[in-house]
């Protein structure tokens, strides 16, 4: 009776969660600094060329089914080439994690804890990404079935509440910054949709991996897309690109009647557990690489002292500026290369080199 | 098998008198021994085994068996207050110390059988332990010399209560009736409401010192093969000195032991049973247990009543409109609460925020105590009103309530607001009707408080991550405890969360896998076609 794969909507539900993250840092505050006016039109721009991205990278990926990237890179190089990717993929998901992590304590921090130091923040986080690093993927997966209705309702109530502060005016001049900006320099901010290189992971355990694939790019997109629009069109992008935390800032506007005049803290119930989320699946998705590259049978068991080394660098970076830099040049300087090149090129490779194997078989 | 009656009878008076190996005291120890054909080692080794004459109520009653104006030295063994002594008397003692022609001709045993024990139940053994089973489950032995079986002849006659109406699960509408403590009884019910001759009874027996009779019912044609698999090895794999009642039991068979939430439905209305049996569930009985198990439960089976199922959908949606929330509350609010209060005022209206302050004032413990306080007392209060007389029930309740509610407020030892928080809390936990999912959120409640008064929403958030995680690993018999939301079936929307009316409760639970998914055709109410057509 046990069910052994994720389902579409545990698929498109968490990594539409794990999207949100950045969003909810640092990722508005980025764009309208970069693209002005433009940042929503920039969104939907992006969300275009992935969609167009992941349909080459279906096609590739159709004679591999039920293999991950991981092994598709064994395919292509053997087994040191397996090492080295997932060494590869690991540092950059530990840095993502610790990055994150010392931002997002450091805005809650702000937010909600001002007598607390960083610290007693990030040790919560610790605690809470180890146990969900317990729970394993499917845990975590059907987690985000729970939460993100709960974000969408959230999204609604916002909208709701905010219509009458939208302003469309804001949105003009379209082109922003300006068209080459927005169209070209604008890809390497592919690095947001970065939640989506999780399926090449998770490929084996997917119930339908091309469904499941195609519906998060759109849930993803939207994710971004009604998320940018909301912010840009409510602040003005000379304060947008001044301000930590836009979402939360957005919630503080929300009000309903006389009693419900500050609904923050609910909204920061829903941002906290997202990020949890986050780092939760990065965890998990660590320990799937360790395991397959390493044979490794227990890697549970190493959650304790994993979690101990995130929550340690975490306080060893100096300042949320220098971790929001930091992950800025991440996802600018290495995603594309991460969720555009890497699996494309590795892709192309083993089909090349399986084609090859069946021509030379007859 | 020698016919011994047929063709060398043996001469009952020399019986004793022929040279027979003499018992060991090794083989008296041997429970799993074979009965042989002497009365007097049989005797033996039943005294030894059953502790006589030590063991007040168990009764052997020696005479001779005739048959063919032949006497045969017999014993009947048995325990006095398990059996029925009129049955005994009548219908086997009377028919065996009467002469009886054994006009078929047929041997010392078939004879008996066929000719002398008046019972519709009668059986042979051939080992001591197996015999001694059925003895102790109020069946009475019947040993004759020369014959090297035991009759076991049913003349079990339990002190049971009578059925009486189900004073844990009231409902307003439906049946009343409640299980008792005779299995057979509980059987029977079970069968009363599911007229159905696919209904299966399998009895396995627990426990190595004391076998208690455990009967698992499905119906064949609905109930998935794995799942009646899965609850037959587990129950048949367990090891135990004795099992009292099914509340033992489900610990022993339940998936998750560390879990606070309840993963095996119990219930003590046999309508109940019915129901979910024609789900295409497995139902669990143990002798001496007025509750049966349900297998496999899901969360939201917890959330249902009795008469969610027998009143109209628009009364059953609106009572689980507001059991639900109820259920939120009563876990999560007196967290919400100290979170607000400690950590997130600005929430507050700010006419709130001064009230709370004004009342808090005079108040000289912090939040936390003011909060762990009020609830222990009112587990307290709770916990002493279940222990005592019932007469006394309404005096505790006033007593400790009002008087000690008001009292306490005047001596400023909590605030007032925090009093309604508790009662709103304690009234709450009241509408979740499930005993052991409201003892789940009774220790839930205290860990969210906690987490609440370490750091606010952040720390009921993880506490929320945390259990949803425990929730969504968890399986009850190989089904997601959170069936149907996850895995997601239609059924969650419309039976489950809410209710749709009967005729269009078409299907069954899909995430049990029934062998027949439709309960009823996609018209059930055929007249309304025959209404239009005319």
């Amino acid at each position: 009776m046990g069910r052994e794969h994720l389902s579409t909507w545990e698929v498109v539900c968490t990594l539409s969660l794990i999207t949100l993250t950045p969003v909810l840092i640092s990722f508005p505050q980025y764009s309208s600094r970069e693209f002005g006016n433009a940042a929503v039109l920039h969104s939907v721009y992006l969300a275009i060329v992935v969609f167009i991205f992941y349909l080459i990278i279906l096609k590739l990926y159709e004679p591999f089914a039920g293999k991950d990237i991981m092994d598709i890179a064994e395919i292509v190089g053997g087994k040191p080439l397996k090492i080295i990717m997932s060494i590869a993929v690991i540092l950059y998901t530990f840095a993502m994690m610790i990055f994150t992590m010392q931002e997002f304590g450091e805005d809650i921090k702000d937010v909600m804890f001002n007598h607390s130091t960083n610290a007693e923040i990030n040790i919560l986080f610790t605690i809470g990404m180890a146990f969900l690093g317990y729970f394993g993927i499917r845990g975590v997966f059907r987690l985000g079935t729970y939460l993100f209705p709960a974000i969408v309702i959230g999204f609604g109530l916002m909208f709701y509440s905010l219509s009458s502060k939208i302003d469309f005016i804001n949105l003009t001049p379209v082109l922003g910054t300006g068209a080459s900006t927005v169209f070209l320099k604008g890809l390497t901010q592919v690095g947001i949709y970065n939640s989506l290189s999780i399926m090449l992971v998770i490929a084996p355990l997917a119930k339908h991996f091309k469904k499941a694939t195609l519906f998060s790019v759109l849930s993803t997109s939207l994710v971004i897309i009604l998320s940018l629009f909301l912010l840009a069109t409510i602040i003005p992008y000379p304060s947008l690109n001044q301000k930590n935390f836009a979402i939360f800032e957005l919630t503080r506007y929300i009000g309903f009647g006389r009693f419900f005049q500050r609904l923050d803290a609910v909204f920061t119930f829903f941002w906290i557990m997202t990020c949890f989320v986050f780092l939760g699946v990065l965890l998990i998705v660590n320990f799937i690489m360790l395991k397959k590259a390493f044979n490794l049978k227990y890697p549970g068991r190493l959650i304790p002292c994993v979690s101990l080394i995130i929550f340690t660098s975490c306080n060893l970076v100096p300042s949320n500026a220098v971790s929001s830099i930091a992950r800025d040049f991440m996802y600018v300087s290495l995603s594309p290369y991460s969720l555009f090149l890497y699996p494309l090129i590795l892709l192309l490779l083993a089909r090349l080199k399986v084609s090859g194997r069946k021509k030379q078989d007859g | 098998m020698k016919n011994i009656f047929k063709f060398t009878p043996p001469n009952p008076t020399n019986v004793f008198k022929i040279k027979r190996p003499k018992l060991q005291r090794e083989d008296l120890f041997d429970k799993s021994a074979n009965i042989t054909k002497s009365l007097e080692d049989n005797l033996k080794r039943m005294q030894y085994f059953l502790h006589y004459p030590d063991n007040s109520d168990v009764k052997i009653r020696t005479f001779d068996t005739r048959i063919d104006n032949e006497n045969y030295p017999s014993a009947l063994i048995f325990y006095d207050g398990l059996v029925d002594s009129d049955l005994i008397n009548n219908y086997i003692l009377r028919q065996l110390m009467k002469n009886t022609e054994n006009t078929s001709g047929s041997d010392l045993k078939e004879c008996i059988l066929d000719n002398v024990l008046a019972q519709n139940q009668v059986e042979t053994e051939e080992v001591f332990d197996k015999t001694i089973d059925k003895t102790l489950i109020g069946n009475c032995v019947l040993f004759i010399d020369t014959l090297d079986v035991a009759f076991i002849c049913d003349t079990k006659k339990l002190p049971v209560r009578s059925i009486s109406k189900s004073e844990n699960e009231m409902s307003t509408r439906g049946p009343c009736e409640s299980f008792v403590e005779s299995l057979r009884q509980n059987t029977g019910l079970v069968r009363k409401y599911v007229k159905d001759e696919n209904l299966i009874f399998e009895d396995i027996p627990i426990g190595r010192n004391a076998q208690t009779a455990c009967s698992i019912a499905y119906i064949s044609n609905i109930a998935n093969d794995s799942i009646v698999g899965e609850v037959k090895r587990r129950i048949s794999s367990i090891d135990v000195d004795y099992i009292l009642d099914v509340g033992q039991l489900e610990q022993l068979i339940e998936d998750k032991t560390y879990m606070t939430s309840p993963l095996i439905l119990s219930t003590e209305r046999p309508d109940k049973v019915a129901e979910h049996l024609f789900e295409g569930r497995v139902a669990i009985l143990l002798a001496g247990s007025p509750n049966a198990l349900i297998v496999p439960a899901v969360l939201v089976d917890f959330m249902h009543t009795a008469e969610d199922a027998y009143t109209r959908f628009p009364y059953s949606i609106l009572l689980r409109f507001f059991r639900f929330p109820a259920a939120l509350i009563s876990v999560l609010l007196p967290g919400i609460y100290i979170a607000i209060v400690t950590f997130h005022q600005e929430m507050l209206p700010t006419d709130l925020l001064f009230s709370i302050a004004a009342t808090r004032e005079k108040v000289p413990f912090p939040l936390l105590v003011e909060l762990l306080i009020m609830e222990m007392a009112f587990e307290i209060i709770r916990e002493a009103s279940l222990r005592t007389p019932t007469p006394m029930g309404p005096t505790l309740g006033i007593v400790g309530t009002l008087i000690l509610g008001q009292a306490i407020v005047s001596a400023n030892v909590v605030s007032p607001i925090l009093v309604i928080i508790v009662a709103l809390t304690g009234i709450s936990s009241f509408a979740v009707a499930n005993f052991s999912l409201n003892l789940t959120f009774r220790i839930l409640r205290f860990v969210y408080i906690f987490l609440g008064a370490i750091a606010g929403f952040f720390g009921i958030s993880i506490g929320l991550l945390v259990h949803a995680c425990v929730l969504s690993t968890a399986t009850s018999f190989g089904v997601p405890y959170l069936s149907p939301y996850m895995p997601l079936s239609s059924s969650f929307f419309s039976t489950d969360l809410s209710n749709v009316p009967i005729w269009k409760q078409e299907e069954r639970p899909t995430f049990l896998k029934p062998k027949k998914e439709r309960r009823q055709p996609r018209i059930a109410r055929k007249w309304v076609i025959n209404r239009r057509q005319s």
